[in-house]
Order: C-alpha cells, then structure tokens, then sequence
C-alpha cells in the first residue's frame, strides 16, 4: 500500500509480534508433551492394558505441531518484514495444515480424557493383577505383566490399596482371588503398611484389617490425578494457542491481499 | 402385682439383658474395620462375663438351621465342620480358648506398637475360619476352623465349660454374614455422558477451523478476482523509446540503427 505507511507498519508490527507469541508457545508446547510423553508415573502400562492410550497420541502429535509452529512462526515473520507474497502463501498453507492437526491433537485428549473413570481401572486391576495365565496371544501376557507392575509400584510407593481401597479385593472376585486364599491374601501384601526395607509391620494385623497396620486409601485419586493433568495440559494449552493462531491467521491472510505485486 | 413381683421381672429382665449384652459381637469398627471378609468373621473374645468357668468354646452355626444344640444333657458336643456340612445341620465347634475373664483384658492402645501388636490381637479376638489346611492335612489334630462359605450368614454362640460339663452359655449372636463377591464383569465402564469441558472445546475449535477455511478461500477468490480485473492496483507505464544515432563522418562503414520500441508491463496471471 503506498498510502498509510505507518498503519501498514503497525499492522505488519502486529503480526510479527503474533507470530513472536505463537512460536514461543510453540516451543513450550513441544517441552510440555515431551514431559508427558516420558511418563514419569510410570502409569503408560494401564493405559495400554485397555487399548486406549490416544491421549498418549495427543501428546505425541503435539510435540510435533509445537515445533512447527515454532518453525513456520520463523518463516512468517521474515515473511511480513519482507512483505513476500509467495513465502507468506507458504506459510499460510502449512500454518493451516499444522493448525489442524493441533486441533485433532487437542479434542482427542479432551476426548478420552472422559472414559477414565474408577470402574474402568478396577475391573482392568480385578482381571488383570497377578494374571499368568498363559494364552496363545503373547499380547495379553505383556499386558497382564505391565499392570501388575504398576500395582505393585503403585501400592508400595504411593500407600494405597484397590482403587477405592481394600475393600474392592472382597466385593469382587478377581484372578488374585482364585490365586490366594482369601484367609493368609484377603488383600494383596503390597496393601499392608511396611517397614523401610519392604517388610509388613505386621503380616498377621494386616491381614485381619487392623487399623494402622492397612493402607485404606484407594489409588484412584494418584491415577486421575496424573491423567487429568496430561490430559488438561494437552487439550487446554493447545486450545489456547490455536485461538491465538487464528487471529494471526486471519491477520496475515488479510495482509496477503493487499501486498501489491 | 405386689412390688417384689416387680423386682423379680426386673431381675428376670436385667439378667435376660445381660445374658444377650454377652452374645458373641464384631470387635469395634474403630479399629478392625472390613469385617467380615469373604470367608473369615473376626469376633471378640468375651471379657468380664458373669462366668468364672475354665474354657471358652465357639460354636457356629448357618442362620436358618432348625438344630441349635450345643450340649447334650449339659456335655458340650464336639461337633466338626465336616458332619455338621459346615453347620448347616447343626452347630459345629470353631474354637476353645481359656476364659479370659477381667484379668487379662487387652490395652488397646498399644495395638500400634509392632513388637506388642501380635499378642494384644490374640487377646483381643477369634477369628471365624482362620485355619485353611485342617480340611485338607490328614495329620490335623485339634478343632477344625476352616474358611466359610462366602455370602452365607452364620449364627455364634460361647459356652463356658469346666472339664467339658457346661457352665453357661450364651444367646445365640443376631445373624452375621460372610461378603458375596461379584464378578468383575458385572461391573459397567461406561463413562457415561461427555464432560461439559470437552463439548466446549470441540465446538469451538470446530468453528474456528471453518472460519479459517472460509477465510483461506476468501484469499485465495480474492487475489484471483483482482488479478483478472483490468484495473486494480497494478500501475502500467507507457513507455516509447526511440534511439536516433547521431551523424557522424562516414569515416568507417558503421551501419545506421533506429529503433522503436514500446514498453508495457503486462500482468501477471
């Protein structure tokens, strides 16, 4: 535009600091997924067990849409101060592209953040902990093994039992059930209090559900936990920074047209 | 009724009342609180009774059974779990202990101690169905207490006995059940409805992606409607260029060159 310069420069100003905001959060994006992705909980193998591990995929696609951002907000900038209309295409087209596999990334994880709900984890834990029974199917073994770790861990170290405490071992029968005898195993061992070096304070006030010596707490709380933050983190963050895109979007397409030739 | 008529059907209902209070009970939720399990019941041992005889024997029996003996002309009967079919037909004796009395009454407080705790919970209660091997080992000697049977309900009763001549025995405890267990594949992992969060987001990124593709047409129509209008932005210059060599001395034969030539940018497509 020939006519007002200094409109034309704080528009092309505006842009340039949407594109600042958007390759920034870009990159916490990227960090903040990685987190996610690494799994510090350890709890990936419950998750896997009932086939539904796609806010594990939110997780992934946004570190790669983070990055973009951060690249294409790079290329959009030198774009605008140049005011080049075939970069500035460029960068719209793959913009849009990276803009909708953001948006994917975001409403899956919202998405399946809903079927995690108590009963989901304790019929996984009924069926699945301390399940050797061998089967054609290699799969299920794997499975089977990954959940009964993550019980383990999870009762030892984080003191808690069942998913809303003990008293899920004897309201339901379970694969431990036919494996113990629900006399010396009314609950599994890892439910009892310890000592430091991993020994029952007492095995025989443990088993008969003396106070103290039984963790009454259910793990519930630590799992929704953890899969409401990644969840949360994924869908809400991306969902900001795609709100924010839009209107630099928007912005540059509209400067796109009245770049003159 | 004359008065001492009333002191004896107080007495008669103080000591029926008592008798009752004595019936064997569950040791208090404050401190063992998920019992009864699948196959075991936990029952305090009886304090302070009003018997002073030497032993204590625990008889069980399934609710509903019409045969409630537990002592045949003041012999207590010793009764198993096998011919009573776990005491479907009659009472079977569970367990014998010395009558604890006053004298040795638990300090609940030192139940959190570690090194106290096994010697205050033997004190302290009898666990119903604590013994899983007596069924099986033909080497058992002793009373047999094997495991009960899961979601039935059973009825308890102390006798106490000196030498196994009946001193006194206790009501017969109000009915007490053993847990059912479900399978676990009665329980339903439907989440149920959507949660309001994720209905939002949807929506509204759902939105914006159509308004970003309506606004990436908008481009893309406008640049080609600008582009195939003859006016618009594009300025075109008229330009004409002639070139007139300047005469000179035919001194070598130069060739003469005149030239025309218009210049006009056309637009690109």
């Amino acid at each position: 535009m020939a006519a007002g310069g200094s409109s034309v420069r704080c528009f092309q100003g505006l842009l340039i600091f949407g594109n600042v905001i958007i390759g920034l959060c870009g990159l916490a994006l990227t960090a903040e997924c990685i987190f996610f992705v690494s799994d510090q909980q350890s709890l990936y193998p419950l998750l896997e067990a009932t086939d539904n591990d796609d806010i594990y995929a939110a997780a992934w696609i946004g570190i790669f849409t983070g990055f973009c951002f951060f690249l294409l907000s790079i290329m959009g900038i030198i774009g605008i101060m140049k005011s080049n209309r075939r970069l500035l295409l460029a960068y719209l087209i793959l913009m849009f592209v990276v803009y909708c596999f953001e948006a994917a990334s975001a409403i899956t994880a919202a998405t399946q953040r809903d079927f995690f709900v108590k009963e989901l984890f304790l019929r996984q834990m009924l069926d699945r902990y301390q399940n050797n029974a061998y089967s054609a199917n290699d799969d299920e073994l794997t499975k089977n093994k990954g959940v009964t770790g993550v019980w383990d861990n999870l009762m030892l170290q984080k003191n808690c039992c069942g998913v809303n405490g003990p008293k899920d071992w004897q309201d339901y029968n379970s694969t431990f059930r036919t494996l113990n005898s629900d006399l010396a195993f009314p609950w599994p061992t890892q439910c009892c209090v310890m000592n430091p070096p991993g020994v029952p304070k007492d095995l025989n006030a443990c088993r008969v559900g003396l106070q103290g010596y039984l963790k009454t707490t259910g793990c519930y709380d630590v799992i929704s936990g953890f899969m409401n933050h990644h969840a949360w983190g994924v869908a809400w963050f991306g969902f900001a920074i795609l709100c924010w895109t839009f209107w630099v979007l928007l912005g540059t397409m509209f400067y796109w047209t009245r770049i003159e030739y | 009724m004359g008065s001492w008529q009333y002191v004896v059907l107080w007495a008669y209902v103080a000591h029926t009342a008592l008798v009752r209070g004595e019936s064997p009970v569950l040791p208090s939720t404050k401190y063992i609180s998920l019992n009864p399990t699948q196959t075991t019941i936990s029952l305090e041992k009886p304090y302070c009774s009003s018997s002073t005889a030497a032993m204590v024997y625990l008889y069980v029996v399934q609710n509903g059974a019409t045969n409630t003996a537990v002592s045949d002309a003041n012999i207590i009967l010793n009764t198993t779990f096998t011919s009573s079919s776990g005491g479907k037909s009659q009472p079977y004796l569970a367990d014998k202990f010395t009558n604890p009395q006053c004298v040795n009454f638990p300090d609940l407080s030192t139940l959190n101690v570690s090194t106290l705790v096994s010697g205050v919970l033997a004190n302290y209660i009898v666990r119903v169905g604590g013994n899983v091997d007596c069924l099986t080992d033909p080497n058992f000697s002793g009373i047999c207490n094997p495991p009960l049977q899961t979601g039935t309900s059973y009825r308890f009763k102390y006798v106490y006995a000196n030498a196994g001549v009946k001193q006194f025995e206790t009501d017969w405890s109000p009915a007490i059940s053993t847990i059912t267990a479900k399978t676990s594949s009665t329980i339903d992992t439907w989440p149920g409805r959507r949660s309001g969060g994720m209905i939002v987001l949807t929506s509204i990124l759902s939105v914006l992606l159509f308004f970003l593709l309506l606004g990436f047409i908008g481009m893309v129509v406008a640049s080609l409607t600008v582009g195939s209008s003859s006016g618009g932005d594009i300025k075109t210059y008229d330009t004409r260029i002639s070139h007139k060599a300047p005469a000179v001395p035919q001194a070598s034969a130069d060739p003469v060159y005149s030239t025309t030539h218009e210049y006009s940018p056309h637009p690109e497509a």
